[in-house]
């Protein structure tokens, strides 16, 4: 199944380098749910990581002869899109915010924790969150609020990290990337991407301290 | 982390990869020995599982349907071909070097002609003209065409602005440190120093507005005790002429950048602008935010009470009234934690009283959460959003917070055009008499440039 997808991959790159507009759409559909997500987490912002596909794919068009395949084709358009989120995350960080994204819940309230975040635009990321989507199948009604509370602590979290620790959580942990893959993304070092890692996974623990005992529920 | 053992601070840096299984070899055994004497590491390996673990259910967010479509709309309409053959490589070749060919003879033989010698004499002696005309108005003893003035750092005031679209516009701002030394070295204009005070309220003046003077946009110096930054007729001038004519240019100063100065500077600088139409009085000081949060409207000196209210407007138009009342002294109004949860911020004001209406939109740098306060805050500058990347510079400049006018009947800052930031960008940072470059950074201070 896999050497079959490599294959098909490899005949549409090969096709795409060539010009061939359908070529490029076989490998849009193959690789865009994952650019996509990469690009949720990153900019934290479902509009932001839509456009953030439409310019990846787009540059990605644009210099597919610059493409030589040393490395994957995947790795390559995720350094691609990665570079893309990661200026659009910029923007988005610095822009002044609107009103409407300002107020919480407490405007007294010192400091927001995790949670807080997560309901703010670019903190949680992701559109609302399905109460399934952690949950079993079976799971109640009572599981189901544990499991977008346990989602939205994460993705909280995640996007409180700074942006090259979340780089390496979102690409290791969340799309399941190698060490090897992670750093050809980052175009870092193995050791340096370990160490990201271990670092990014103690802050997130202290992050999430007070909300252990809901993660392992 | 500084109370934990130096083993435990050593080997808590493996503690993620244990809990996931990766950790291998000497230092898996080396801090499975310590687990098994240490409690408060091997809690904390069962923390970074519940972690690791809770990751790894994270599922991917389904992709948006309508991506696809767009994803290869987008290609098709932006992309160029990606693959061309050795002839239309030769052919772009062939064709770029004839045309360059064809344009070089042609200034060759205009060159040559007595004509074309005939043609430039003219354009040369107005050239001249021009240029000893734009000497004469920067030379010291012709008078600048800005003035800048140096306030405090923190301390924040607002100027005159002008309300009137057909009037000239002109720019006050306090320059921070960063500013100060572009401004002494950038354009040579003199710098009117004041010693730095100690105040931290600000003068909010009313733009009620200055006639224009024939001619068309002239500079309003020292309006509402607060604008003596001031672009010379000819600098209006000209930026009418490049925003397409009058109607065009007043519709560029629909937003205007206030300024951020002290009254006592404020009024030195009055005095020391040419006689102009007399402004409105200030009718209030906006403070600014605190470190908690608090906003303080101070009537002004000599102002009599009046009936006000402090209102944040949302982006759907609904107003928020933060305070409402008679403003006879003084009144501190909070602002929501939000706006200042870091970076900058944009918050719609609107000040009403009796004499008047003016709305603002309020833009905060303000970093209260890292305890940060203006004379520490350091020049940002932020790559790729040209718009965030003026505010947030020009507040950190001028201190601690910037407001930009707005007609009530258009929308503010945080409702403009998705599409064109960038423009937008220009207009605002171009009224206020600051050029922005391409990439957002402000690459001059000085309005008195565009008057040369």
């Amino acid at each position: 199944m896999n050497q079959a997808n490599n294959a098909r991959t490899s005949r549409l790159v090969t096709q795409a380098r060539g010009g061939d507009r359908e070529a490029f759409d076989g490998l849009v559909e193959l690789y865009a749910p994952q650019v996509y997500n990469l690009s949720l987490r990153i900019t934290g912002s479902p509009e932001e990581a839509d456009d953030c596909v439409q310019e990846t794919f787009v540059r990605a068009f644009s210099a597919m002869r610059s493409f030589r395949g040393e490395a994957g084709f995947f790795t390559w358009l995720y350094r691609v899109a990665l570079n893309v989120a990661r200026d659009a995350a910029r923007r988005r960080a610095h822009r002044p915010l609107l009103i409407s994204e300002l107020a919480g819940p407490d405007p007294n309230q010192p400091a927001p924790d995790v949670a807080e975040l997560a309901r703010r635009p670019g903190g949680g990321g992701g559109p609302p969150s399905d109460p399934g989507l952690l949950a079993s199948p079976s799971a109640g009604p009572e599981e189901a609020v544990a499991a977008d509370r346990r989602r939205q602590l994460l993705l909280a979290a995640i996007s409180s990290l700074p942006p090259h620790h979340r780089e390496v959580i979102v690409l290791y942990d969340l799309q399941g990337l190698s060490y090897q893959q992670v750093a050809r993304v980052t175009n870092t070092r193995v050791g340096t991407v370990k160490s990201r890692l271990n670092r990014a996974r103690l802050a997130l623990r202290d992050c999430l301290a007070p909300h252990l005992d809901l993660l392992r529920s | 982390m500084s109370s934990l053992p130096r083993e435990c601070a050593k080997l808590r840096e493996h503690l993620p990869e244990l809990a996931e299984g990766v950790l291998g070899g000497s230092d898996r055994a080396r801090l499975e020995g310590h687990l098994a004497s240490c409690p408060r590491c091997a809690a904390e390996l069962a923390d970074l599982r519940a972690v690791v673990s809770a990751l790894r259910t994270i599922p991917p967010d389904p992709l948006p349907a309508h991506i696809l479509g767009s994803v290869r709309r987008a290609v098709a309409g932006r992309a160029r071909p990606i693959a061309r053959t050795p002839v239309q490589h030769w052919a772009r070749l062939v064709l770029a070097s004839s045309a360059a060919a064809v344009v070089l003879a042609m200034a060759l033989a205009f060159h040559f002609t007595q004509g074309g010698v005939k043609a430039v004499q003219p354009m040369l002696a107005k050239k001249a003209d021009q240029f000893g005309a734009a000497l004469q108005r920067k030379s010291p003893a012709a008078g600048p065409s800005v003035e800048v003035a140096q306030a405090p750092v923190g301390a924040v005031a607002v100027p005159a602005l002008p309300s009137s679209k057909s009037e000239g516009h002109g720019l006050a701002r306090a320059p921070g440190p960063q500013a100060r030394d572009r401004l002494a070295t950038g354009g040579g204009a003199p710098i009117t120093e004041t010693p730095p005070q100690p105040v931290m309220d600000a003068a909010l003046a009313y733009g009620d507005g200055v006639p224009e003077p024939a001619g068309g946009g002239a500079g309003r110096g020292g309006a509402g005790g607060g604008a003596f930054c001031r672009r010379s007729p000819d600098a209006n001038q000209s930026k009418a002429r490049r925003s397409g004519g009058e109607s065009a240019g007043a519709a560029r100063r629909d937003l205007r950048l206030g300024a951020i100065l002290p009254e006592a500077t404020a009024r030195e600088a009055a005095k020391a602008a040419p006689a102009q139409p007399s402004p409105p009085p200030a009718r209030a000081r906006l403070g600014m935010i605190n470190s908690t949060r608090q906003l303080t409207i101070t009537l002004a000196p000599g102002a009599a009470a009046e009936d006000a209210s402090l209102v944040m407007r949302q982006p759907d138009g609904h107003p928020l009234v933060l305070w409402q009342g008679r403003l006879t002294e003084a009144v501190t109004v909070p602002i929501p934690a939000g706006a200042l949860g870091g970076g900058p911020a944009s918050i719609p004001i609107t000040i009403e009283s009796q004499l008047g209406r003016r709305q603002y939109v309020l833009f905060l740098p303000v970093l209260s959460r890292l305890g940060q306060t203006a004379p520490s805050l350091p020049a940002m500058r932020y790559d790729g959003d040209p718009l965030g990347n003026v505010f947030a510079q020009l507040s950190a400049l001028s201190g601690l917070a910037l407001l930009v006018e707005a007609p009530l009947d258009q929308p503010v800052y945080g409702e403009l055009p998705a599409g064109e930031p960038s423009a937008a960008l220009a207009r605002l940072a171009g009224d206020a008499g600051f050029q922005v470059d391409s990439e957002g950074e402000i690459v001059r201070t000085l309005t008195r440039a565009k008057g040369g």
